[in-house]
């Protein structure tokens, strides 16, 4: 068991997520926040890419798109469907 | 080039609001297009399920590939961004009719077919390198992304001609399940073309929420 703060999982920040994340609105980086809170506990998984990415997920709304290992949580990045193409 | 190499090369992906855009504008080439494929558009309007089925029987015919290849050289030359919006919202707009909200997996649609256009027309070198990388690495899934964008186009024809709300709700059905998937490969091809960069890097690491707070805070 883990105390409630800690994560099951070592979360690895890459440039490219924190990047992303620091472009969000408040509102949406909270709800990532939340996103990978569940991830480092263990609670969701995602849905794999294809091809040679497949150890590559995406998550939620967000297309939060990260990587697993045993105990590790790579976070790779984040792909906001552009809302600029609609 | 080697014949491995070719056999491993899947046959083409259409960009099905373009073909869609195109049953519409009623050119030559579509007309052609249309003509050539309505028995599998009937086949798929009376039974969405076999939209996959169907696709894959296209891929297997030259003369669709062919005029596959007139489609895209259409695509790159002619299409503009705006036509493809303004035919997105035409199927919308048509399901909406019949009180079917498809407008998320339109998106996803639209969404892969304006970032492929951009693509081929402002990076061009690496995209094709990708996906002849991809085919290479991938055979099997790279024949997925030919039958899934196959499969949506004749949906989406066959939405056109749908007149009732029975059978648009599978067709929508269709769409949804395959849009799911198309937004993998989205997202596949985005991150393939971020390959090797700085920025995959890792800069933090972190154990608890206090931690991750703090990664993605500092500079």
């Amino acid at each position: 068991m883990t105390p409630d703060n800690e994560f099951e999982h070592k979360v690895y920040v890459t440039n490219r997520f924190k990047r992303s994340f620091k472009s969000l609105s408040e509102d949406v980086q909270q709800r990532v926040m939340e996103k990978v809170q569940e991830l480092a506990m263990g609670h969701i998984t995602g849905k794999p890419l294809v091809g040679k990415y497949k150890n590559l997920k995406r998550i939620g709304k967000y297309r939060l798109i990260y990587g697993e290992k045993p105990c590790v949580i790579y976070l790779y990045g984040i792909k906001l469907r552009e809302t600029a193409y609609i | 080039m080697s014949s491995q190499v070719a056999l491993a090369i899947p046959p083409p992906s259409p960009s099905s609001i373009q073909a869609l855009y195109g049953a519409l504008a009623k050119t030559r080439l579509y007309n052609t297009f249309l003509e050539y494929t309505r028995p599998y558009i009937e086949h798929v309007l009376n039974k969405p399920e076999t939209a996959e089925e169907e696709a894959q029987k296209l891929l297997n015919d030259t003369k669709f590939l062919y005029l596959l290849n007139m489609l895209s050289q259409d695509a790159a030359l002619t299409i503009s961004e705006d036509k493809l919006r303004e035919t997105y919202e035409n199927v919308k707009g048509k399901f909406r009719e019949f009180g079917i909200d498809i407008d998320d997996p339109m998106e996803i649609i639209l969404e892969h077919e304006l970032w492929r256009l951009r693509q081929i027309r402002g990076n061009f070198d690496k995209f094709t390198t990708m996906l002849l990388n991809f085919a290479a690495e991938s055979p099997e899934d790279a024949y997925r992304y030919a039958v899934i964008p196959t499969a949506l186009t004749l949906l989406l024809i066959a939405s056109l001609i749908a007149e009732t709300r029975e059978k648009l709700e599978p067709i929508s059905n269709e769409i949804r399940k395959l849009a799911d998937e198309l937004e993998l490969y989205t997202l596949t091809f985005m991150v393939a073309l971020e390959e090797n960069e700085e920025e995959n890097k890792v800069v933090a690491t972190a154990r608890s929420t206090e931690e991750l707070k703090k990664a993605l805070e500092t500079v």
